[in-house]
């Protein structure tokens, strides 16, 4: 009887059971990344220099600060739709507020702003139960349109904001390294805590959670707050970049956000997805947006290309998911 | 009825239980009390009153009159939580396991183990020591898993259901409340589950109780010393098995004695 346990135990340790079938997944994903890499090598020699790599490094940075924490509100089972208008609120706050209360009074009030939106949805998802879609998707339209009306619908010009989004430590521009932190950060936060463990518990078996005593609501909002943070580090970024905030800046920015998080393996019904997989799945947006430009493909096809790899992510997902259930 | 609290007083003691919704008597005036090693059958027809007790001992439903006792001590639940955190664990009709974790995730589901020292303070996971002590646990069980890693959504419903309950026994529950715990099995894996809870109470060291819910009498009848009766939220019979018969207790459920 011992022994039959100490097969049973040692086999799967050995093997280190069926947690592999996850790598594959993310493993698949980097080989389509290579691919790409390789086939825009081929296409265009400026591909892979140095400064080109940097650059999408870079161009990536606000998609994947806020891909992270949104991938952990898609595993907890909940949306949010809100983060381009969002950042652009953010940065239009931070514009306008600059001129009289100084640069870091602006950021203050700037990440005041942000908090607010997360507030919202969380509010709205949590109190009123409210579908988190439909809740994202007002505060997406809504802020937008403040973002307009803090404006008067102009671009707002801000000086001296600079530093945040184009100096650069060893030649790499510091939204590369904000963005490296943030990816680190939350993958370690899903990965190695209680919290990110109640995450993937609030999505894999919700009724589950509940009984088991998990703060449930508590977790929702404060997932809600993290993607409204990593909203309002994208805004400034995208302010201090342009050196302005324009209301029309980051428009789709959350399609290409629940892109990368469903082409990363994170699944629309919840419990599924891990910051590695939505970070590659980042990298080839990045790769195929910017491989495109140098081969000089008019934007168009970008947002169509852009759609189509949602469409099949996400038919891909619904095939996962009623694979698990026939299994 | 009433008796002084008192160092040999029963495991579970509970005077006067009622629920009421609007006018619905839920539960009206529910007595009894139970003793160490006890197992006991909950039976009854659909709305007998039968999960509203079972809720009302975890901590689920808060009842409209009555006490709880705990050794003569009284209890009072507005949580399942707080029940959890006096031995009364509950093992639900639709499992309450997360289906994408592995045993020892949903072993220590909600009362995860953290590591020692900074990493702790942020809250970093003891995967190892959880684990560890899981695996330990299900090897002292009657019921065998081929793969201790696999996750709960590979095992089937029975499996499932010996999860469940171990996991009520992991933490050392006094009391242990099963509502329904064969409803969704076949033949043979109902057997499976009944064996096992057969096995956990005649191996517990420590005193312990348990309430099965079921409607199938032949489950209950294996299993069980002691059948409740609730009918129309009322409690009309406390009976020894050894001391009835099957018909008897059918007889009290239909409601023949009325």
């Amino acid at each position: 009887m011992t022994a039959d346990h100490d097969e049973a135990g040692a086999g799967p340790r050995r093997l280190r059971g069926l947690r592999l079938s996850r790598i594959p997944e993310a493993g698949a994903l980097v080989v389509v990344l290579l691919a790409l890499a390789a086939f825009f090598t081929f296409r265009s020699e400026y591909f892979l220099t140095a400064p080109n790599l940097v650059n999408i490094a870079t161009n990536v940075a606000v998609l994947g600060i806020i891909a992270a924490p949104a991938t952990m509100l898609l595993i907890a089972g909940q949306f949010d739709l809100s983060v381009g208008s969002a950042a652009v609120f953010v940065g239009m706050v931070m514009a306008k507020t600059a001129p009289g209360v100084g640069i870091w009074g602006a950021v203050l009030l700037a990440l005041a702003a942000g908090l607010a939106v997360g507030l919202i949805n969380a509010v709205g998802v949590v109190m009123f139960r409210v579908n988190a879609i439909i809740t994202t998707l007002a505060t997406l339209a809504a802020f937008r349109g403040a973002a307009k009306l803090v404006s008067n619908g102009q671009t707002l010009i801000l000086p001296g904001f600079g530093t945040l989004g184009t100096h650069r430590i060893f030649s790499v521009p510091l939204p590369a390294y904000i963005f490296a932190f943030v990816a680190v950060l939350s993958f370690v936060i899903l990965k190695y805590t209680v919290f990110g463990k109640h995450i993937y518990a609030m999505g894999g078996g919700p009724r589950a959670a509940r009984l088991a005593g998990i703060p449930v609501k508590r977790y929702i909002f404060i997932a809600f707050l993290l993607s409204a943070l990593g909203t309002v580090l994208a805004g400034l970024i995208i302010v201090s970049q342009l050196g302005a905030s324009s209301p029309i800046a980051a428009q789709g920015l959350e399609l290409q956000v629940v892109t990368a998080v469903i082409l990363g393996g994170a699944s629309l019904s919840g419990g599924r997805g891990s910051i590695l997989g939505t970070m590659v799945a980042v990298f080839i947006i990045g790769v195929l947006n910017n491989g495109l430009n140098l081969l000089s493909v008019p934007s168009f096809w970008q947002e169509i290309i852009l759609g189509a790899l949602l469409l099949g992510a996400v038919a891909f997902d619904q095939m996962r998911i009623r694979l698990a259930k026939s299994s | 009825m009433t008796r002084p609290v008192r160092a040999g007083a029963p495991l579970l003691e509970i005077r006067g239980l009622s629920k009421h919704y609007g006018t619905i008597r839920a539960l009206d005036d529910v007595s009894f009390h139970l003793g160490r090693d006890e197992v006991v059958g909950l039976l009854g027809d659909n709305g007998a009153g039968k999960s509203t007790l079972v809720k009302c001992l975890a901590g689920a439903v808060i009842p409209t009159a009555g006490e709880v006792y705990l050794h003569g001590e009284q209890k009072v639940f507005s949580t399942p939580a707080e029940a959890r955190r006096e031995g009364i664990e509950t093992v639900y009709q639709q499992l309450a396991l997360v289906d994408i974790f592995d045993i020892a995730a949903n072993f220590y589901l909600g009362r995860e183990m953290t590591r020692t020292g900074w990493r702790g303070r942020f809250g970093m996971l003891d995967r190892r020591s959880m684990k560890k002590r899981a695996r330990a646990a299900v090897e002292l069980l009657p019921a065998r898993f081929p793969n201790l890693d696999a996750l709960i959504e590979t095992m089937s419903g029975g499996q499932r259901q010996v999860v469940a309950i171990s996991r009520a026994g992991f933490w050392g529950g006094r009391l242990l409340l099963l509502d329904e715990p064969t409803a969704a099995l076949g033949v043979k894996e109902a057997a499976a589950v009944l064996e096992m809870i057969g096995a956990m109470v005649s191996a517990a060291e420590t005193d312990m109780a348990m309430i099965v819910i079921s409607h199938n009498m032949d489950h209950v009848w294996s299993i069980c010393t002691r059948l409740l009766i609730l009918r129309q939220g009322r409690l009309v019979a406390d009976l020894l098995k050894s001391e009835t018969s099957r018909q008897e207790v059918v007889a009290h459920i239909t409601g023949a004695f009325d």
